[in-house]
């Protein structure tokens, strides 16, 4: 009896294994393909926005690599190139923070936790990018005097009668200053944005 | 030194002789020429004879190197300050060349 009996146990309970075995697989399996599918929904769905956001990342790298060489090889810092070179960086900055939003893109919910957190990580290094002041205008005042032209302290200027110029000019210029630790900040940017690039092309890819 | 230069040089110690006495006088005359943002010289027109009627006597938009020249009568002690801290710093204004007219050396029709 003992014999029969543990033989149908076993008989039952390698049945009852197998065929639980059998159920997980299945039930893994069509869980993975509904998984799959809806990845494969919400990618073909938001691939606009990935491209977007790959577009702006991509941006604001080139635009900050030309605003550093320009910005490198300029002389006269009130320099309207480098002027120009920094509003479009700025501008690059701007579309990115939009592009990783929530509120503008929906997609960002279907990135997964590391990727999402590099994009928002760039996104918060941006935004203290933009919160740098790097433009400040001022005066700078010259004369004509024995017909040799001269630049004078704003001191003097005050100072100054009528008779001691031939003609008093007055300009108006913006300069393009650094913000304290633009340079740190820069280098985490690039890092960061190097980063999103790469982990965005992967999922582009898939 | 050649005529033309030697006159040029009478010419430039008269002038600054006359710039020199104008400083014991009570008001200076200068036309002070105004470089302005892109299709804003007539704002700047407008804004020179409404804000400053007592001083600014003409003001017009030209073609040329310089978008508005305005004539500009003042007591010595306003003058400077008029131009650069108040007309320099009026909306659209990026640069503003002033030459003072010597007096004996102006003639008005």
């Amino acid at each position: 009896m003992n014999a029969a009996f543990f033989a149908v146990i076993g008989a039952v309970g390698g049945g009852l294994i197998t065929a639980v075995t059998t159920a997980s697989i299945s039930y893994y399996q069509r869980h993975s393909s509904i998984r799959e599918a809806h990845r494969i929904h919400a990618f073909e769905r938001h691939l606009e926005a990935y491209e977007r956001i790959f577009v702006t990342v991509r941006s604001v790298l080139d635009a900050l690599n030309d605003f550093e060489v320009i910005s490198a090889r300029v002389i006269n810092r009130p320099d309207p190139v480098l002027q120009q070179l920094l509003d479009i960086l700025n501008n690059c900055a701007y579309q990115y923070c939009t592009a990783v939003d929530w509120r503008y893109n929906a997609s960002m919910a279907y990135l997964d936790l590391r990727l999402e957190e590099r994009c928002l990580k760039l996104r918060d290094l941006l935004l203290r990018w933009l919160s740098g002041q790097r433009l400040t205008t001022g005066d700078t005042l010259s004369i004509y005097h024995d017909d040799e032209l001269e630049e004078i302290s704003a001191r003097r200027a005050r100072a100054l009668r009528i008779g001691d110029y031939q003609e008093l000019s007055v300009e108006k210029i913006t300069t393009v200053t650094n913000a304290p630790g633009d340079a740190r900040l820069k280098r985490r940017i690039r890092r960061t944005a190097t980063s999103v690039i790469k982990h965005l092309k992967d999922v582009m890819a898939y | 030194m050649t005529t033309t230069a030697r006159a040029q040089t009478t010419r430039r110690i008269f002038a600054s002789r006359w710039l020199r006495r104008l400083s014991g006088t009570s008001t200076v005359s200068a036309f002070v020429l105004i470089t302005v943002v892109a299709k804003r010289s007539g704002d700047v027109v407008r804004l020179l004879m409404e804000k400053y009627p007592e001083f600014v006597t003409e003001a017009a938009a030209v073609y040329g190197e310089s978008d508005v020249i305005a004539k500009v009568e003042a007591p010595v002690e306003r003058f400077h300050e008029l131009v650069m801290d108040e007309i320099q710093n009026l909306p659209n204004v990026k640069v503003t060349r002033t030459f003072v007219i010597i007096p004996q050396l102006h003639e008005v029709r």
